[in-house]
């Protein structure tokens, strides 16, 4: 299972690294915004990303945006702070499959994976 | 035959008669062209007699003389000139001329680039950053001048009547009396600092600058005495410096914002471990990203704060936003949601304490130490050679250069304390060592605070509060169960080791510290 993780701080990329660590996944590769993803996509691709949304250069929801363009099917999970309804919408409508608010507990980060792929696989 | 030579000389005006001259066609007896014959011709095209006339009539007459009809043609030559009018100028307004060149660049860049600001000398690069787009003036700076119509001079024709010159239009051009103003001797002058702003043929200073899309190559850097907002957001290694506010709209990239009061990112920092952000009052942002940032006043973060250095000077009102990673001073109270994550990241926290005040206090200590030492050295010196039998004149000099030395070294202490006594008080009246945590307080959190070091070794659910006790002891209150227990039954303790060495401190100021 090949998982990228999008996101601009570095701390937080390495707390999902470790999360993902102890899930079993060892595949990972990181970008630091949505500009740094779409240059790593093609060559990497992945199974399963997981997505930040506010970003320099180019932000998480546009990125999904562009990769829906080329990619219908890899499970897209957005991790980050906005955590009001309009935005979860947005999120769903632009080609997210699934949503964790930070600050997230590794049970959650673990179990909104599990569902996305699990979803995925039926 | 005299009829027919009368023929063929004439006197010609140019149509503005501002030109008369002889004209012989060939064919013509020689000897009729005398100069009163063209003094008669002249005086009939209503020519006004006077030596001049009289003088250029004779140089006519030699250079006729002289004429060769066969080779070439007709005879001309002016025997009188008039004077033209000189128009009167329009009323004018002339920009300074380095406002003048940014108001040329600004309004040419999109189509053309050779008004650019150029680089002073061959070969130096240009600083894209620093092409300003904006005309920011100070209070009381010339803007430029008035010209005020004039209304030219009349002339005179060959025939002596006057030719009216046009005056010059009185253009209107509007000043805003509020923020500019006008002096007689057509100076202008701005009333307040800020943007000159030019629009309908009209000149105003607005106070506050608004930016409608990013600060990038577009605007360059920004250094503005008044409020800043900027609609979008703010680009990579770009600078806003205000002498007011600050409010960006949009994402703040690995920027430097500086402002004098309030900072407000309304979309956050994303700053790459390069932004900085220094506010003189409250920052106040969506969240902060790996950037370093000095408070003044109060910080109010309302989802995050990842990766960043802050320090601030009031207190941290955060109670929706988690810290994760970084290390955040407070010298007021602290109250967030959550620190640190559940998956374990270093983050410190620092309570009572505001690292740029206690970077001065450690700087002002070493420098009062050395001077201290400095003087005290040079007394020794000084009764070393007061004790010593020679009295010769160079251990008097040597005497009197020590004094000196020690006198100037401890001139240089008296402001230093006085520094410090000041930062001493600021720190006695803000400071409120204590964390109020909504939600979770995770492992490896460490919290300074009271000369201790606390390195938590396990998750504490909120809500809770962390403070010293009477005792000086730091200690955890579970709002909860209302249980208040020593911070070191869930924390490994040590001394902190980065607060400054009290024992340095001059006695006069160690009772405040």
């Amino acid at each position: 299972m090949k998982i990228m993780l999008v996101d601009d701080s570095k701390t937080m990329r390495s707390i999902q690294k470790s999360v993902l660590g102890q899930l079993g996944y060892s595949e990972i590769e990181e970008a630091c915004d949505g500009q740094d993803a779409l240059s790593k996509v093609g060559a990497f691709q992945p199974d399963l990303l997981l997505v930040d949304w506010n970003m320099p250069n180019m932000d998480g929801i546009t990125f999904v945006k562009h990769y829906r363009q080329t990619n219908k099917t890899t499970p897209i999970i957005m991790v980050t702070t906005e955590s009001e309804k309009s935005r979860v919408i947005e999120a769903i409508k632009a080609g997210v499959n699934n949503y964790v608010v930070k600050p997230f507990t590794p049970d959650a980060l673990s179990q909104r994976i599990t569902e996305t792929l699990t979803k995925k696989a039926a | 035959m005299a009829n027919d030579d009368d023929q063929l000389i004439s006197i010609r005006l140019s149509s503005d008669r501002l030109e008369a001259s002889l004209v012989v066609t060939p064919g013509i007896d020689r000897s009729y062209v005398t100069s009163d014959v063209v003094l008669a011709k002249a005086l009939s095209q209503a020519l006004q007699p006077n030596p001049r006339l009289s003088k250029q009539i004779e140089e006519a007459l030699k250079a006729f003389a002289e004429h060769d009809f066969q080779g070439k043609g007709e005879f001309k030559f002016v025997i009188a000139t008039g004077q033209p009018s000189e128009e009167g100028l329009d009323s004018s307004f002339t920009l300074e001329p380095e406002l003048q060149q940014i108001y040329d660049y600004s309004k040419n860049r999109h189509t053309d680039e050779k008004d650019a600001p150029k680089a002073k000398a061959e070969g130096e690069a240009l600083d894209h950053y620093n092409r300003t787009m904006l005309m920011v003036v100070k209070s009381g700076q010339r803007i430029g001048q008035v010209q005020t119509a004039t209304d030219g001079s009349d002339g005179i024709d060959v025939c002596g009547n006057t030719i009216r010159a046009k005056p010059g239009k009185q253009n209107s051009i509007k000043f805003d009396a509020q923020t500019i103003e006008c002096h007689d001797n057509g100076s202008v002058l701005s009333k307040i600092a800020g943007q000159l702003v030019i629009e309908h043929d009209g000149y105003h200073i607005s106070p506050s600058l608004t930016v409608d899309a990013y600060v990038d190559y577009s605007t360059g850097n920004i250094d503005f005495p008044g409020n800043v907002e900027v609609r979008k957001g703010v680009r990579d290694c770009f600078q806003i410096v205000s002498g007011k506010s600050i409010t960006v709209s949009g994402l703040v990239e690995a920027a430097e914002l500086v402002a004098t009061r309030d900072i407000e990112l309304l979309g956050g920092i994303s700053g790459r471990e390069k932004g900085t952000v220094h506010a003189g009052r409250d920052l106040i942002a969506r969240y902060l990203n790996s950037s370093d940032c000095r408070v003044g006043r109060d910080l109010i973060v309302d989802k995050e704060i990842c990766d960043c250095r802050v320090a601030v000077t009031g207190n941290v009102c955060s109670p929706t936003a988690t810290i994760i990673g970084g290390h955040i001073a407070s010298l007021g109270s602290c109250q967030i949601a959550q620190i640190g994550s559940e998956a374990g990241t270093h983050t410190v926290i620092s309570l009572g304490r505001a690292d740029t005040l206690d970077g001065f206090i450690g700087q002002s200590l070493a420098i009062i130490k050395k001077l201290g030492e400095k003087a005290s050295k040079a007394k020794a010196q000084i009764k070393e050679l007061r004790d010593s039998p020679d009295a010769s004149s160079l251990k008097a000099e040597m005497m009197t250069s020590l004094q000196f030395e020690a006198s100037e070294a401890e001139a240089k202490i008296m402001p230093l304390k006085e520094a410090l006594r000041a930062t001493m008080k600021l720190i006695d009246s803000k400071c409120s060592p204590v964390l109020n945590v909504q939600t979770m307080l995770c492992h490896d959190t460490e919290i300074r605070a009271g000369g201790f070091k606390a390195v938590l070794r396990e998750s504490i659910k909120g809500p809770l509060t962390v403070r010293i006790d009477d005792i000086g002891e730091l200690v955890l209150h579970d709002q909860t169960s209302g249980s208040v227990l020593p911070l070191k039954n869930f924390a490994k303790m040590s001394p902190d080791e980065t607060s400054y060495n009290r024992s340095d401190m001059p006695s006069e100021l160690r009772k405040s510290a």
